[in-house]
């Protein structure tokens, strides 16, 4: 197999870009690469998120730590992350403004209804931090309601983190891939040994409608990348096969075979709002080199000692 | 249209509960008790004055009686209470009961209406609680949750059940072969003043009575002569005349004459020998006086008597004759003991009128023996007279009704009864755990008795008793749980019946010859099991019956059962029957049509209008053997009489939350009504407001994807129990065997199974009889950043030493810091106390993990003058090892929690949130889980419910439907990648979303080891148990093993070093155990060695030397 690789060059094809979607074709590299890009996106590409929640005045109906879990999953936009350390790595104790973002929450409801306090009520505390703010792009996120009277005072710290630490510091809502399927048709057999009908049949067999009847009605690929290897159409024709009981046949010699390339990945990202999704790759891309830089380091004493 | 129109009709199911409600019976029979039942109780000619037996001129009569709104009393100031703040404030939610009297006093007259002579417990949503008819906003003012089931009892702030109690239904006839082979008829004769058992069996060939005041078996020709029936002929034509009958009278007869009486004098003092614990010696009556007594006002106690006309017992005890000759020539003619129709369920109302009834003859009792003693001694006759007034203890009877519902213990004087184990507090574990308890059916059977015809599963039932819905292991088949649409019946007058009956043309009995009753054609009417008399058009009589009771002139819960093989008609009205509603169908045609369902839904008619106009009407257990009811609208035929609503209403409420459980093996539908009340999720609305002493709570709990009529209809989606996990049913890693299941780590973070522990710790300051109290004091100041756990503890404390909300706490830090007066009897100057007079007695945090001190309640009770209930709530994600189960019995601990990039996944970003391994399926039979999982997802991708109700429900070919046209796969399984290499996953996964309980067994909770730790004060052993910090046991197998492997030095040192050694001295002269150097057995210290061995040795030694058995100790050294 590994020969199929070897002196192809890896290519990357942005195949669409929204805000908060991405899709691209990663090609010529084994399915290790392409699965440690998605898990690093997922894991390791660090973001900020409020970690540190402290509680003045909760008179709310929700109680004090239920709050604070809620704050915690509001995705902070991150883009600038890199200006902060990891709290492990900054020399102050507690925090300081390299490695945190205050945030204060006060809100009371005097007017009385209900009044629902947002993303929107999180208010920086310094002017410094301002780059980390909630993602707001499809409206205010929801942390809790109150009745009249009812009043929150909350200051929190927001701090970088990757999620494999906890979900709230991962930058992706999905971060997937799927390998290229690879479809055979046997025109010849098909166009001899089915009739319209049973191919009409294989057509519509495909849940995804991967195929569609040309005017000679055979048989003709027009969204091969809707494939998710479901083999409903392999089963079919098969099925069509041993029915018509020709017995001569060789039933395993399939006439639709759906397969996967190996070396083409269709990736599919969705940022959760923390980050643009090209820069969740971008940096996946970056911590992946440097995690072998990191390994390469290594080398020199290696060779040295032998 | 016939599917239509059936999906149409179980709309009514919904209407008959918001009407009647899951918990009606309870709520009706209590307000019957409060509105109808007590007044008779106090009017009946046995309670209603107090007389004096030294003063004929004195008199005390109750006129009338009602209970009123509840309240409360507090420094002379009567205010209404709520049941919340009963709840809050551990109050009784009570209310007073007044009565009107008349009585003398000195020599006047003297009426005193509206006096309180105690209080009464209110059920809630009864007649007389506040919360009865209230909107939802009003019930959110007095923080009710408008979803709460209701018809429970809040004592001293506790939630009490009085459980539905079942029992073989009171005055009937009950014939049953015993263990010698001799046929039993049994009646137990029940009315407000006796409760007897009468018995008429055979013995051999011979015909005996049988009861408990009589110390023998009477033959009964012997009692036909008493009750004045003279001659042989007369005895045949009250039982037959039939030559069955003859013959098997024959030897009874001949008794008589073997015996020598004759006449009704001879049989009445030959009874009259016989009765036990005899009073005539005393009273100076006459042993026939007193044998006619006994028949009179014991014997069949049920059947009315008047002046000792014995006509009606005769013709009863005829029938009991009757029928032991029938069952002992024809088997078939036995009844069957746990045949519904013969059961009763004796509810809330019925048992507090007894209990009430009970308790107002020892008022009244009181009250005389006060009264005597007062005009027993001679008259003063200065000062005020004496007013009857001041010899009323209300305490008796509040107290009285308090102690039973709070304890259980239904203790009645008069009928010698006593049972335990009536009420039980409310489980509000989960909103289902309540619901299930308020429509449990406790059996008075014995647990232990190893018996399966109890236990099994009745045809009877059917409808009636949910069949899934019962406990594993001994009360199997004993504790069951009410269908959703049953209806228990309560007592309703007779005598508008009886009168109906004999103006429809029944004849009077006692107008004819025993020979008349049994002549063919001739129908007996019985009502509620009295020979009323008899009719000779017997469908004449049942459809004119039925008919008016379908114009709703007499009550809808009337039954009118026609018995062919026996020519009888039993009417019934008692209370306690089983009943439930049916569309009547006639001509093949439902009278319920399109049109009414559509004023249902327009709100135009309730469910009452469907049963006040004869298109639905209730069936009891008995007239459902009248009845030829269709299963569905296609199953009518020519002979159909009634018709299902829907047939998914044979089961209850818990069972009713699982989807598709006619698809499920029945004891997985079993497991799951046992796992349904442990789920952790939403209580109430007012779940943070209330202050239990534990509540465990769902983060974010979910409305189930695919839902139930059951669930809307019991709003367990308004209060759901679980959570819509993404199931893939898949092998992953090894650490699902058995069961267990894999967590995402991200979907736990997220919130998926997050769970909320609300605990409540109570501590009061109370005061002691000399004056002084309990006190709170300021804290130690903590200085520094490490202070000394002794100090320590001390930290969440506020400056008035309760702690401050919103601190974290954990184990052993304290909430209250109070202090004790070290003297509590003596009197002390306050002014001479100092700190040393006092002891301190905080009240510490206990619990696993660090923990949040969520609110405080500073209230105060009649009782407790100062009550500070401190109320924490853990927030805890799932852990390793902690239980999940679906809706179908599949219960499984999380054997691994996997990062969520280490996690299958498929190409549109879909990602389990929990894997289930799926040997779980083959063995346990689950279909209904395979087809929720596929519903389910059809559901997400159409946006809607799915619906799995029993018997009906979404069908699978439509789910696959829905997949395939939004691009998956049919049959629900889908392309899955490996999360941690990228390939392909080598097979299909099936996967979907499940819903998800999460159970409250968590290791948290259980997690236990100890090194060192306390010990038991006698054997000087560790202590047993997690809660006592206790060792773990080496056992006798455990022990076994160590000794087959040979490591003694193990088996030492498990068992007695790091046990319970201990150094003895021993006396090796004479063999005894000495002390400290000393054998005080030879007065010497010289022969004293030192032995070690168990402390447990030692104490059998001495134990054994105060038996005066002297163990000695010979010693010889290795
Ligand atoms: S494998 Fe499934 S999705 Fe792919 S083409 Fe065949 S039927 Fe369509
Ligand atoms: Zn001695």
């Amino acid at each position: 197999m590994s020969e199929v690789y070897r002196g192809r060059a890896p290519n990357i094809e942005i195949n669409k870009i929204t805000r908060e979607k991405i899709k691209f074709t990663l090609s010529g590299v084994d399915s290790s690469v392409a699965n440690s890009l998605r898990r690093v996106m997922i894991a390791e590409v660090p973001t900020m998120a409020i970690d540190v929640v402290h509680i003045h005045t909760n008179t709310s109906s929700l109680h004090d730590e239920f709050i604070a879990h809620r704050l915690g999953l509001i995705p902070l936009i991150s883009e600038n992350q890199d200006n902060y350390d990891f709290p492990r790595d900054c020399k102050c104790t507690g925090h300081c403004e390299h490695c945190a973002v205050q945030f204060r929450l006060k809100v009371k409801n005097q007017e009385g209804g209900v009044l629902d306090v947002t993303s929107r009520d999180l208010r920086h505390l310094s002017q410094q931090g301002n780059d980390v703010r909630p993602a707001d792009s499809d409206g205010p996120i929801l942390i809790l309601k109150l009745r009249k009277n009812q009043e929150i005072d909350i200051t929190c710290n927001a701090r970088k983190g990757i999620g494999k630490e906890h979900a709230k510091w991962s930058p992706v809502a999905t971060a997937v891939f799927k390998y290229t399927p690879d479809i055979y048709l046997n025109q010849q057999r098909l166009e001899s040994q089915f009739t319209a009908e049973e191919r009409k049949e294989i057509v519509n067999s495909c849940p995804v409608g991967v195929y569609k009847l040309n005017e000679e009605s055979n048989i003709e690929v027009v969204k091969l990348n809707k494939c998710m290897f479901c083999e409903e159409c392999m089963r079919k024709g098969e099925m069509i096969i041993t029915r018509s009981a020709s017995a001569l046949l060789n039933v395993h010699d399939n006439v639709v075979r759906v397969s996967q390339l190996k070396d083409r990945f269709i990736f599919k990202v969705e940022s959760s709002g923390a980050l643009k999704p090209e820069s969740i790759v971008s940096k996946a891309f970056t911590i992946l080199t440097k995690k072998l830089d990191d390994i390469k380091q290594l080398i020199p004493p290696l060779i040295n000692t032998r | 249209m016939s599917q239509n129109s059936h999906q149409e009709q179980n709309l009514l199911i919904p209407a008959f509960l918001q009407l009647r409600g899951l918990v009606k019976q309870h709520i009706d029979s209590y307000d019957y008790f409060l509105t109808t039942d007590i007044k008779q109780i106090v009017s009946s000619p046995s309670n209603c004055c107090v007389l004096s037996d030294y003063n004929p001129d004195f008199y005390l009569k109750y006129k009338d009686i009602r209970v009123l709104m509840p309240s409360i009393e507090e420094d002379a100031v009567i205010s209404s209470i709520t049941p919340h703040e009963c709840r809050l404030r551990d109050l009784t939610y009570a209310a007073p009961i007044e009565v009107d009297i008349e009585y003398i006093k000195g020599n006047k007259i003297i009426c005193r209406s509206g006096l309180e002579i105690g209080m009464m417990p209110i059920m809630l949503g009864c007649c007389n609680c506040v919360l009865r008819n209230k909107s939802e906003e009003e019930l959110a003012k007095m923080l009710e949750c408008p979803y709460d089931p209701r018809g429970y009892f809040i004592i001293k702030g506790v939630e009490k059940v009085i459980l539905i109690q079942e029992q073989a239904s009171k005055n009937r006839i009950i014939v049953e072969i015993d263990s010698k082979n001799n046929v039993v008829a049994q009646v137990t004769s029940s009315t407000h003043e006796k409760k007897s058992r009468t018995v008429v069996q055979s013995k051999g060939s011979k015909i005996y009575m049988k009861h408990n005041t009589l110390s023998e078996d009477i033959p009964i020709a012997i009692v036909f002569k008493a009750l004045g029936v003279q001659a042989d002929q007369e005895i045949f034509q009250l039982v037959g005349t039939q030559k069955q009958y003859i013959d098997a009278l024959g030897m009874s007869l001949q008794e008589c004459s073997i015996l020598n009486i004759l006449t009704e004098k001879q049989a009445l003092r030959f009874i009259g020998s016989k009765i036990k614990n005899s009073k005539a010696a005393k009273t100076g009556r006459t042993k026939i006086e007193e044998a006619r007594d006994v028949l009179a006002t014991v014997v069949l106690s049920h059947v009315p008597c008047e002046n000792y006309d014995f006509r009606a017992k005769i013709r009863y005890l005829g029938i009991m004759v009757r029928k032991v000759i029938d069952a002992m020539n024809d088997p078939k003619k036995v009844d069957d003991r746990d045949y519904y129709g013969n059961k009763r369920l004796e509810l809330a109302g019925q048992l507090v009128g007894l209990l009430f009834e009970d308790l107002f003859k020892r008022f009244n009792s009181d009250i005389k023996k006060h009264v005597d003693k007062i005009f027993s001694k001679p008259k003063s006759s200065k000062g005020e007279p004496f007013d009857v007034i001041t010899a009323m203890n209300k305490k008796m009877i509040t107290e009285g009704l308090n102690n039973a519902i709070s304890t259980g213990n239904w203790s009645l004087k008069r009928f010698k009864m006593e049972r335990a184990g009536v009420t039980e507090v409310l489980s509000r574990l989960s909103y289902m755990s309540a619901l299930g308890m308020m429509t449990r059916i406790n059996s008075q059977f014995e647990k232990t008795r190893k018996i399966s015809g109890p236990r099994s599963l009745q045809g009877s039932q059917f409808g009636m008793i949910c069949p899934s819905d019962t406990p594993e292991g001994e009360s199997c088949g004993l504790v069951k749980t009410l269908a959703l649409t049953t209806h228990i019946t309560i007592d309703q007058p007779e005598e508008q019946i009886s009168k109906l009956a004999f103006s429809l043309g029944v004849e009077d009995a006692s107008l004819f010859s025993g020979d008349e009753l049994y002549s063919p054609g001739v129908f007996r009417v019985f009502l509620n099991g009295q020979p009323l008399g008899v009719h000779r058009d017997a469908d004449f009589l049942i459809n004119s019956l039925r008919e008016i009771r379908r114009k709703g002139k007499i009550s809808e819960f009337v039954s009118v059962v026609k018995v062919e093989e026996e020519q009888q008609i039993h009417i019934a009205c008692d209370g306690g029957r089983l009943t439930r509603p049916f569309i009547i169908i006639e001509k093949c045609k439902s009278k319920v049509e399109p049109k009414h369902i559509k004023e249902l839904t327009l709100g135009l008619r309730n469910f009452d209008d469907f049963v006040n106009e004869g298109l639905v009407e209730y069936l009891d257990v008995n007239e459902e053997n009248n009845a030829v009811i269709a299963m569905r609208h296609e199953n009518i035929s020519e002979d159909t009489t009634h018709l299902e609503i829907d047939p998914f209403t044979i089961l209850g409420c818990v069972a009713g939350l699982i989807p598709y459980p006619h698809h499920n093996q029945s004891p997985r539908n079993t497991y799951q009504c046992a796992m349904g009340k442990q789920a952790l999720g939403i209580i109430g609305y007012n779940q943070f407001l209330r202050v239990d002493t534990v509540l465990y709570l769902l983060a974010y709990s979910q409305t189930p994807m695919v839902r139930t009529k059951t669930i809307e209809i019991v709003n367990y989606d308004k209060l759901p129990a679980g959570h819509n996990a993404s199931v893939a049913v898949m092998s992953y890693s090894g650490y699902d065997i058995e069961d267990a299941i894999i967590l995402n780590k991200a979907s736990s973070e997220r919130g998926f199974g997050r769970s909320l522990i609300v605990k409540r710790q109570n501590s009061d300051l109370r005061r002691y009889n000399n004056g002084l109290s309990d006190r709170l004091v300021m804290p130690p100041v903590i200085h520094g950043d490490n202070p000394p756990p002794s100090i320590k503890k001390f930290h969440a404390l506020d400056k008035g030493g309760i702690v401050a909300v919103g601190s974290i706490v954990q184990t052993g830090d304290v909430l209250v810091n109070k202090e004790t007066p070290v003297n509590k009897v003596d009197d002390i100057e306050m002014s001479k106390l100092t700190d040393n007079d006092f002891k301190p007695s905080f009240t510490c945090f206990k619990g696993p993990n660090p923990t949040q001190v969520n609110r405080l309640f500073i209230a105060c009770n009649p009782e407790e003058p100062f009550l500070i209930k401190t109320v924490t709530i853990e927030t805890r994600p799932p852990e390793l090892g902690d239980k999940f189960s679906s809706r179908h019995g599949q219960k499984g601990v999380v054997g691994l929690i996997v990062q969520q990039e280490d996690m299958p996944f498929n190409e549109q970003g879909w990602c389990p949130d929990m894997i289930m391994n799926p040997h779980g399926f083959p063995s346990r039979m689950t279909v209904g889980k395979l087809i929720e999982l596929v519903a389910g997802k059809s559901g997400v991708f159409q946006g809607k419910f799915k619906y799995g109700t029993a018997f009906a429900g979404d069908k699978v070919i439509d789910c696959g439907e829905i997949l395939v046209k939004n691009g998956f796969n049919y049959t629900g399984k889908d392309v899955l990648m490996c999360g941690t290499s990228g390939e392909l996953v080598g097979a299909y996964i099936f996967s979907g979303p499940l819903y998800y309980q999460k159970l409250k067994h968590m290791v948290a909770d259980k997690m236990h080891a100890r090194a060192i730790g306390p010990k038991t004060a006698l054997t000087r052993q560790p202590t047993e148990g997690r809660a006592r910090e206790g060792g773990l046991r080496l056992g006798e197998m455990e022990r076994d093993c160590l000794i087959g492997y040979g490591a003694a030095s193990l088996i030492q040192e498990r068992l007695m070093y790091s046990s319970d050694v201990f150094i003895a001295s021993v006396c090796e002269s004479c063999g005894n155990l000495g002390y400290e150097q000393w054998c005080q057995f030879c007065k010497s210290r010289l022969n004293i060695v030192k032995v070690k061995m168990p402390y447990a040795c030692k104490l059998l030694f001495q134990e054994l030397q105060a038996m005066n058995i002297r163990p000695k100790l010979n010693l010889s050294s290795s």
